[in-house]
């Protein structure tokens, strides 16, 4: 391959591999190694330019903030939570504690209403037989 | 730079968190829609869509790309649609342009900032957004393929030729300085070209 050939592909060089031919020519040119280089260059400056901005009008940042969505129920719930979570942990857990206390109160009067009601019933019963 | 903190609080809906966003990327968002439409109103209308589709889309980002390169595309896409309804979606899908030999003599660039502008005004609308979108904002082929609605290869083969214009630009920039000369025509750095 001759550096003619060889210059035509250079710019693509800089998403992918030189392979067989090419890749031979350029490895062994110094002036195709000295193109591609400069295309290199010209590529760094161009990823630069990302950070060089247009300034926007002054009314354009507030006009754009006006359009942020207000946060959802559920949505609010999630961002106090991650704003505190010992506090929400503690709660949940408190809250939890609460909970298990009562359900287990209610089974405690529930066992102990059928205990003492047993013996009730079998007196209800010999005063019916009477 | 966006931080994982502040996209995760926007994730939860925290308007704190996207004001902060906003504020950290509006002057990018703007300045690369005033580089794909040309044109200061039009920017500020697709920068606004864009943000609102960032807002809704946001919970969706899983974070395989980088944030600013999913936010870039969201832009290109506003922009994309808003030439598409001026009629001048043309202007960048379609590019005509012929590949012109380069030069055969030794490389010689001046590719300071204010000369590469003036280089990338000198291309064809299309070969600029290309080279915007992919060497400027980090935007795949296939992802500027998929925005213009044409072939992956079309988006290589004009990112090919405007590369190799863009060189040849600078070359000829870096002659005319040394003979005393304008390097490129001057356009209008606030029209498409401008940065």
């Amino acid at each position: 391959m001759r550096c003619r050939e060889a210059r035509q592909f250079l710019p693509s060089l800089m998403d992918e591999e030189a392979t067989g031919e090419l890749g031979e020519h350029v490895s062994g040119c110094r002036r195709c190694q000295a193109d591609l280089a400069v295309y290199g260059e010209v590529a760094s400056s161009l990823s630069v330019l990302e950070m060089v901005e247009v300034d926007p009008p002054a009314w354009f940042l507030q006009d754009t903030l006006s359009l942020i969505p207000s946060p959802t129920v559920s949505q609010r719930v999630r961002i106090a939570a991650a704003a505190r979570p010992v506090r929400y942990a503690a709660a949940s857990v408190g809250g939890a504690v609460v909970g298990a206390g009562a359900i287990g109160l209610w089974a405690w009067r529930r066992t102990r209403r059928a205990v003492s009601g047993s013996p009730q019933s079998s007196r209800d019963l010999a005063v019916q037989k009477a | 730079m966006v931080t994982p903190e502040v996209l995760a609080a926007c994730k939860r809906g925290d308007p704190r968190a996207f004001e902060e966003l906003v504020r950290s990327t509006h002057r990018r968002v703007y300045s690369l829609a005033v580089r794909l439409v040309g044109d200061q109103h039009d920017a500020q209308d697709v920068a606004q869509d864009a943000y609102l589709r960032i807002f809704r889309g946001l919970d969706g980002f899983r974070e395989e790309a980088r944030f600013e390169t999913w936010m870039y595309r969201i832009v290109t896409n506003s922009a994309m649609n808003l030439l598409r309804r001026r009629g001048r979606l043309v202007e960048v899908a379609l590019d005509e342009e012929l590949d012109t030999p380069a030069p055969d003599r030794p490389s010689e660039v001046a590719a300071d900032r204010d000369s590469l502008a003036r280089a990338l005004s000198a291309l064809s609308p299309g070969q600029r957004t290309v080279v915007w979108l992919k060497d400027v904002y980090g935007l795949s082929c296939r992802e500027i393929a998929d925005e213009f609605g044409i072939e992956e290869g079309a988006v290589k083969v004009r990112l090919h030729r405007a590369r190799k214009r863009l060189k040849e630009l600078l070359e000829e920039g870096a002659t005319d300085e040394v003979q005393g000369g304008p390097a490129v025509p001057a356009v209008a750095h606030g029209r498409g070209g401008d940065g």
